[in-house]
């Protein structure tokens, strides 16, 4: 595990713990190695919010569960934190907020309420408190403020002065706060920009040329549809808000037959009542691009945490056989390659292809340098037909070239029931099976277009440590603090079809263990099944949180 | 004319005597008699008998899902507004399984023609009730008769604010041809309820029967008046046929921000690579 500090602001929905937040990493990632999640209850106004801060000198990308600082947004924001609280945490809070807390941990009242008023308004609280935590981390006043004076610009000169003086205030006491921190500072340090999953995703989807969406909202699925119509100012993006789950893969597949790039984002809920579109993608041969953003299930499950478990569904969402391809971003730069490739990979071999994202991924905030995307994926395969054209013919290439209508001469005529070469309902038994074999086959053509996993860690390749999607950052911390375990990580970006290239190493193997975020293994079950091996352990995670650091360490240091 | 007719014969899946094979020849009619060009029509439809009228009309058509033909056919106009689409089905089709894709695409009100077939019965499943089928139908499942009420499209289409509400009856060809037209050239929305007789399986509501229970609208009636168009709608002794109701109204294109008045379609936007970099590396 990374030397890093862990400070966790608690409080109620509304508060504007997120705007703290997003101050503290904005100003932390012009000088540190900073990531941040939260985790929130289903409700709009109150219950128990908490956002997590960590700052390292070196590169993470995960939680972790023990605090260092937990600062109390009123006062019953302490009691479902204080099993991640240890001796030294230092907690912070007006003196009201802190009375909840038992007397055997270390408190410290600061009157941020107090210093707001000092600077003149009682709404300059979280500004004041944002002053604090960057004056004890010794963060930049001077990038802090021009933070400040570029969000309250908008909003008048006496607002952001105000909002400056509540800062100096904190500012000033944090830094001569005597449980603040030992610099933990990165020696160089180039500036980063930080991202959620959800922007990465966004950019993705315009790198791969969406310029249709149809989706019904459902968290934590929602935030790519916002943020894709927010774009829509920019780039040619129709999106509709459809009236179920049904009519937005429908419409989604419409408009790929039309001519469109199109997508729908959902979560494992909302998937569910889109299978029978799947199965209509794989017959017809229509491209089509599914976000699926997972959360807890069963049913409504934990509508607003995090899971793995919707593997199992995507794989086999849609009756009969088709095939189809599930994309998972692991490393936040990822989002972009993972989601502008869905498009390209739907478009080049007219299938069904899943973005299986989580709630925990989508949220986290994480830093990046550079982004890039790949300008083929604009690539259109669309044909223009001539008179004679027909949608299913048996190509050389192995794949009917697909035409649009009103673009050519031809007619373009598709049709749910098993049809021949020009769209025609038949039941000639070996159509049937020529038809079947052509969609069958493009499994085959698909393995020259593998996304290869990612392989870190040991060189000897003896004892594989498996992972797919948003556990990537946590797993790969654990390993390169700990190299004595002598891990070799196997990071699969594409889920399925998995890549033949590993076949050899995972065969090979003397031990494999699978780390997911789910209770039953899917992804361990999908490589046994694949590979014809039997994964010796299996390390498995399902209340809803995703993994911290300082307990993966632990579980993994048990048993070695 | 040969435009919308196949140059070899086809196999017809309708049983002899459907009200089916009147409303292929009054659809391909209207399409020639409005010059259409058969590459810049689309037709979309589910499954059951009336759903595979698309098979059977020379043009591009995109036939999916049971009850999902509007949702289909509402992305087919909104990513090319150039394009003439038809969404075809029956009354299982489009009033049962696909309800909610009637009730939310007429307040989106797209550019396309909405054609039921309603013949008050289930044909393809064989016999069972429909949303339309009357109080009393007997059927394998209803054996005592029908208990459900029958639902009203006409008047559900008036009460939703559809700007095109249309019914015929495939037994008058020639009006039933000009209300097609009317509804094809309509801006927007436009639902054409047409009655038509299930030979095989409804006893009940037969050519005679339609004949006696209908009647045309004739010129001097104001198709503009909502009110008496919804007169007419509930009136299920004296079912009228024409168009019930019509006005101008602003369809998809022009409410929706993202046209601003240009109707290219989406296959003809390409998008600039600059401008991705511009989006994904704002600094630079």
């Amino acid at each position: 595990m990374r030397d890093s500090i862990t400070i966790v602001l608690s409080g109620e929905a509304g508060q504007g713990l997120q705007t703290v937040e997003e101050f503290l990493v904005e100003t932390l990632t012009q000088e540190a190695y900073v990531f941040s999640s939260k985790e929130v209850m289903s409700r709009v106004r109150g219950g128990n919010n908490s956002v997590e801060i960590r700052i390292s000198d070196h590169p993470i990308q995960a939680l972790r569960y023990t605090i260092d600082y937990l600062f109390l947004f009123n006062d019953h924001a302490f009691d479902r934190l204080s099993p991640r609280i240890k001796k030294d945490t230092v907690i912070y809070g007006e003196a009201p907020f802190l009375k909840s807390v038992p007397t055997k941990f270390k408190t410290k009242e600061v009157a941020f309420l107090d210093l707001a008023k000092q600077a003149g308004n009682r709404l300059y609280e979280n500004t004041a408190m944002f002053g604090y935590i960057a004056g004890m981390i010794d963060a930049s006043s001077d990038n802090a403020k021009a933070l400040i004076t570029k969000r309250f610009t908008k909003r008048g000169e006496d607002i952001v002065s105000g909002n400056i003086k509540a800062f100096d205030l904190g500012y000033a006491l944090g830094l001569v706060d005597a449980d603040r921190p030992k610099a933990l500072k990165p020696l160089k340090f180039t500036p980063k920009r930080v991202m959620t999953g959800n922007d990465v995703l966004t950019l993705g989807a315009i790198a791969g040329g969406v310029n249709y969406v149809a989706a019904y909202p459902m968290s934590p699925g929602t935030s790519l549809m916002t943020m894709l119509e927010e774009k829509s100012r920019d780039v040619d993006i129709l999106v509709e808000q459809a009236e179920d789950e049904i009519a937005a893969l429908n419409m989604v597949i419409g408009a790929w037959y039309a001519g469109a790039r199109a997508l729908t984002t959902t979560s494992g809920g909302g998937f569910a009542l889109m299978t029978e579109a799947v199965s209509l993608a794989g017959i017809t041969e229509s491209p089509a691009v599914v976000h699926v953003a997972q959360r807890p299930g069963p049913a409504t499950g934990l509508p607003t945490r995090t899971e793995q478990a919707d593997l199992n569904l995507v794989l086999y969402a849609g009756h009969g056989e088709f095939p189809r391809m599930i994309l998972a971003p692991g490393r936040l730069e990822d989002g972009i390659e993972v989601m502008s490739r869905a498009f390209y990979m739907a478009d080049k071999y007219q299938i069904p292809v899943f973005v299986l994202s989580d709630q925990y991924w989508l949220e986290s905030m994480s830093q990046v340098e550079h982004l890039e995307f790949n300008p083929k994926y604009l690539e259109s395969f669309v044909v223009k037909t001539e008179r004679d054209y027909k949608r299913y013919a048996f190509d050389q290439s192995g794949i009917s070239p697909r035409g649009i209508p009103g673009y050519g001469l031809g007619y373009v005529k598709v049709d749910s029931d098993e049809h021949d070469e020009e769209g025609m309902i038949t039941e000639s038994f070996t159509m049937r099976v020529d038809m079947h074999e052509k969609r069958l086959h493009k499994f085959e053509l698909m393995k020259e277009d593998i996304l290869e996993p990612l392989i870190s860690g040991a060189t000897e390749k003896e004892k594989l440590l498996l992972s797919w999607g948003s556990t990537y950052g946590v797993i790969e911390e654990a390993l390169v603090t700990n190299p004595k375990w002598g891990y070799t990580h196997v990071h699969f970006t594409q889920v399925y079809p998995l890549p033949t290239s590993v076949e050899k190493l995972i065969r090979g193997a003397k031990s494999i263990t699978v780390i997911e975020n789910n209770a039953t293994g899917q992804f361990a079950n999908l490589i046994q099944m694949t590979y014809g091996i039997k994964v010796s352990r299996r390390i498995l995670k399902y209340n809803g949180e995703p993994y911290h650091i300082d307990e993966l360490v632990t579980i993994l240091e048990e048993k070695q | 004319m040969t435009k919308f007719e196949f140059n070899h014969d086809i196999d017809i899946a309708w049983c002899p005597g459907c009200g089916n094979f009147p409303l292929r020849n009054i659809l391909i009619k209207a399409l020639q008699e409005l010059e259409l060009d058969p590459t810049q029509v689309v037709f979309s439809s589910g499954i059951g008998q009336a759903a595979k009228m698309p098979q059977y009309v020379d043009a591009s058509y995109f036939n999916g899902l049971h009850g999902r033909g509007m949702a289909v056919a509402s992305a087919i106009s909104a990513v090319n507004p150039k394009l003439t689409v038809i969404a075809e089905g029956g009354d299982g089709d489009m009033y049962g399984e696909g309800g909610n894709h009637l009730i939310h695409n007429i307040r989106r009100n797209p550019h396309l023609i909405h054609i039921v077939h309603n013949n008050m019965v289930y044909g393809l499943t064989k016999g069972q009730a429909s949303p339309t089928s009357p109080i009393g139908l007997i059927t394998p499942i209803q054996l005592d008769g029908v208990y459900n009420q029958p639902i009203n499209p006409m008047a559900l289409a008036l009460a939703m604010g559809a700007t095109f509400v249309g019914r015929g009856f495939s037994g008058d060809q020639e009006k039933t041809k000009e209300l097609i037209k009317a509804a094809i050239l309509h801006n927007g929305y436009a639902i054409v309820d047409i009655f038509h007789p299930c030979v095989t399986y409804n006893k009940v509501n037969t050519f005679a029967w339609y004949k006696s229970h209908t009647f045309w609208l004739d010129e001097t009636y104001i198709k503009t008046d909502k009110l008496a168009a919804m007169k007419l709608a509930l009136d299920e002794e004296k079912l009228a046929c024409g168009i019930l109701f019509q006005v101008e109204g602003k369809s998809y294109p022009q409410r929706h921000p993202f046209y601003k008045g240009d109707l290219t379609p989406l296959y003809l936007r390409k998008r600039d690579p600059k401008v991705i970099e511009k989006l994904i590396n704002p600094t630079k």
